[in-house]
């Protein structure tokens, strides 16, 4: 397995751990197990085609990218089905939800750009330039940050952490551009903070 | 995201066509990754489906009852040493959904799967 294919399997990876972080384990686990499947198959038959690795890493991560939405929409869906089982009946207010939903739509951003710059550098073939490692940064950074944002609510404290590395990351990636990355990750940080207080977090309720 | 009851999406039918068709080539049962690929020869398209609209699409279709799903038996997973397939296939909920949509019954096509039939 070349780098290019190594990192195009670690993202996917990270990504799946990241979005199924705070379900139910049987939940989190069938879906990493189902991904590390379909990532191994789809490696077993571009050796037998003998496809081009670097043509099977773009392949795996156009598969990852145009396939976030989708993850999110299901991250959102089994969320709430498993606070349905348990019976956690407090709604989430309308503007918190917007905040979120905003929240959300940076942290995308950073996925999105990280991952084009990773594509990039694939396409000139120049991963020893720091481009490719910036852009694994942010895509990991944005993931933390929209992770966190969504599991804020059932698990406060791995929300607030997740929202809270990825902010201080992309701070210091982006250091030069520290008036915006601090403001914006101290928002991050009180969207998540204050979202996980609607389940009447810290008194224990939301801590599951 | 509330949907009719009933209504099908491109890709949701097209795991439900790809399904009945692989069964009657013989082929049981279907796994993620082999449903992207079939997917991908039938529409001639250059990329697989994402595995996020993949997978959400086969959950979706299973919460409806229009397919069920069980984990590969270890042992065989062990044996030929990958790993274990979360092994799908359409329920007669699914064959009715797919007819009432008014598509033509797939064709059997003879195929070539290099290492991809489950074992």
């Amino acid at each position: 397995m070349n780098a290019a294919m190594a990192l195009a399997v670690g993202m996917t990876r990270s990504w799946v751990a990241v979005y199924t972080s705070g379900l139910p384990r049987e939940l989190r686990d069938g879906r990493r197990a189902e991904i590390d499947s379909d990532l191994w198959e789809h490696r077993q038959i571009a050796e037998l085609t003998e496809e081009p690795q670097g043509e099977t890493a773009l392949q795996l991560l156009a598969r990852l990218v145009l396939g976030v939405p989708s993850d999110l929409m299901w991250r959102l869906e089994s969320g709430h089905s498993v606070r349905n089982e348990r019976s956690i009946s407090m709604n989430e207010s309308g503007a918190m939800r917007s905040l979120v939903a905003v929240g959300v739509v940076v942290a995308l951003f950073l996925v999105v750009t990280g991952i084009g710059a990773v594509v990039d550098s694939l396409v000139q073939g120049d991963l020893a330039s720091g481009q490719a490692g910036f852009g694994a940064i942010s895509v990991l950074a944005g993931a933390a940050v929209g992770s966190g944002l969504l599991t804020s609510r059932r698990n406060p404290l791995l929300g607030i952490g997740l929202v809270a590395a990825g902010a201080i990351t992309v701070a210091a990636a982006w250091y030069w551009m520290l008036v915006i990355t601090i403001p914006v990750g101290i928002a991050m940080v009180a969207i998540a903070f204050f979202r996980a207080r609607q389940t009447g977090w810290p008194r224990g309720a939301g801590t599951a | 995201m509330r949907r009719k009851p009933g209504h099908l999406l491109p890709i949701e039918l097209a795991i439900l066509e790809v399904g009945i068709r692989l069964r009657m080539d013989g082929v049981a049962h279907f796994y993620g990754f082999l449903i992207a690929k079939e997917i991908k020869e039938q529409r001639e398209a250059r990329l697989l489906t994402a595995h996020g609209t993949l997978y959400k699409a086969l959950d979706r279709l299973q919460k409806a009852g229009l397919l069920e799903s069980d984990w590969e038996d270890p042992l065989v997973a062990a044996q030929a040493n990958r790993p274990r397939r979360r092994l799908y296939w359409v329920t007669a909920a699914g064959e009715a959904a797919r007819v009432a949509v008014g598509e033509p019954a797939p064709r059997p096509v003879a195929h070539t799967r290099r290492g991809l039939a489950p074992s």
